[in-house]
């Protein structure tokens, strides 16, 4: 029993270092403004889904523990923005976007950047960290603007893709 | 049935845990672990990103079959591998004039933030880096400074970056001083220059040896536009940097 906890963990723990190295790949191999997609939010989104369960909080607070490893900012900050929007998310897809739909993936694909990308500005504002308080206003909504659509997009294809090939999300098998 | 506000506290108690146990030290061994298992991918993505584009910008319009493909990845090998032994070369070459105490450092990522121009190297605190220690490649170009240093890798915060600030001269007739900055990772500007000073197009910027722990005299780039108010105080120069930021591999961080 024990060992069969151990292996679900150690399984847990791999697969967020892949969503996390996901993540890098695309940072460093596409070019602007495609690089901006979140490829984080967009795994957390499909998975909550998926699973239906709020054990993606700690499966996002893992994942943002790792790109908290490699980040510039005073360490927390994204570790807090990105566990709390999660958590956040979950509260909206329990009680606002309660189905399983191309719509719900899109709003929620959307909440999650924005409510993740609040969090970040307002610590780190709170900080007066250099790296917010020298960016102009309109290039700070820009990044952001871009991450939220293609993450949308991605998170889009990727429902689409296990809509048509996985019956998890069929309607008709959910009645 | 937990109310959100418990679920919330709960959360947010765990994280600032988190963030606690970092700050007294607790948490290192456990951040060196996990660096030490996606360091290598990072390092992996990030040579692959340079040599893609240095493959791309020297091969446009190759033929496409399946032997000059295999070609294409040899070629990429081979210039990446041409490029880090002349770099190490010119690096050796710059250190072995100077008495300054250096680490040299592998490039294995650019920034995880949305905004910021930084890059990561795989040498931290360990080997004897710091905030603000600067970081240079080939004959004494600066890059940029650490922004950040952890046990077994740093940030470096590049030139052309927003929040980047360096103590910088001009080598033209006045000797002028002023502050180099960055400007949201695609340009370096020079401010802060008198207006009654002359400066020309051409003429070399460098460190200036005022800032703590920046030696004087290593390269930031050359003056490619002056741009003057005439009822103001200063002039501004948009510099020309010595060095192609995007395809940086091997560099040398000065810790002394």
């Amino acid at each position: 029993m024990s060992m069969r906890y151990l292996f679900q963990v150690l399984k847990v723990v791999g697969g967020c270092i892949l969503v996390a190295i996901i993540h890098m790949a695309f940072l460093y191999l596409f070019p602007y403004p495609l690089n901006k997609i979140n490829v984080i939010f967009m795994f957390l989104v499909l998975a909550m889904l998926w699973t239906d369960s709020g054990i993606m909080v700690w499966v996002s607070f893992l994942l943002h523990f790792f790109i908290e490893l490699y980040a510039l900012t005073p360490f927390g900050i994204v570790l807090f923005s990105g566990t709390i929007a999660t958590l956040m998310l979950f509260w909206l897809y329990r009680n606002v976007f309660i189905n399983r739909s191309f719509v719900a993936v899109v709003s929620l694909s959307a909440a999650a950047i924005l409510l993740y990308r609040l969090l970040y500005t307002l610590t780190l504002s709170i900080f007066a960290h250099p790296i917010i308080v020298q960016q102009p206003f309109f290039s700070l909504i820009g990044v952001y603007a871009w991450e939220m659509l293609f993450t949308i997009i991605g998170a889009v294809i990727l429902y689409g893709i296990t809509y048509r090939f996985t019956r998890r999300f069929d309607v008709k098998i959910i009645r | 049935m937990i109310s959100k506000r418990t679920v919330a506290l709960g959360v947010s108690s765990v994280v600032v845990l988190m963030i606690i146990t970092h700050f007294i030290g607790w948490l290192t061994p456990v951040e060196v672990f996990f660096r030490s298992l996606i360091n290598p991918a990072s390092g992996a993505l990030y040579r692959t990103s340079v040599a893609l584009s240095r493959t791309a910008a020297g091969s446009q319009g190759a033929d496409c079959s399946e032997a000059v493909a295999s070609c294409l990845v040899d070629k990429a090998e081979l210039i990446r591998l041409r490029g880090e032994n002349a770099e190490l070369r010119a690096q050796l070459r710059f250190l072995s004039q100077t008495s300054y105490t250096s680490v040299g450092a592998e490039v294995i990522g650019r920034n995880i933030d949305p905004i910021g121009t930084t890059l990561i190297i795989n040498r931290g605190m360990k080997a004897g880096i710091s905030k603000n220690n600067p970081v240079i490649v080939g004959d004494g170009h600066l890059i940029g400074k650490i922004a950040r240093a952890d046990e077994d890798t740093s940030i470096v915060r590049l030139l052309n970056d927003n929040a980047s600030r360096v103590a910088a001269t001009m080598q033209n007739r006045d000797k002028s001083i002023g502050l180099v900055e960055g400007g949201y990772g695609l340009s370096i500007r020079m401010n802060f220059i008198p207006q009654n000073e002359v400066v020309n197009q051409g003429d070399a910027v460098i460190t200036s040896g005022l800032e703590e722990g920046i030696p004087r005299g290593l390269v930031i780039g050359t003056v490619e536009v002056v741009e003057k108010t005439p009822q103001g105080p200063f002039q501004e120069a948009i510099l020309t940097p010595a060095i192609d930021f995007d395809n940086l591999a091997l560099v040398s961080v000065i810790t002394h």
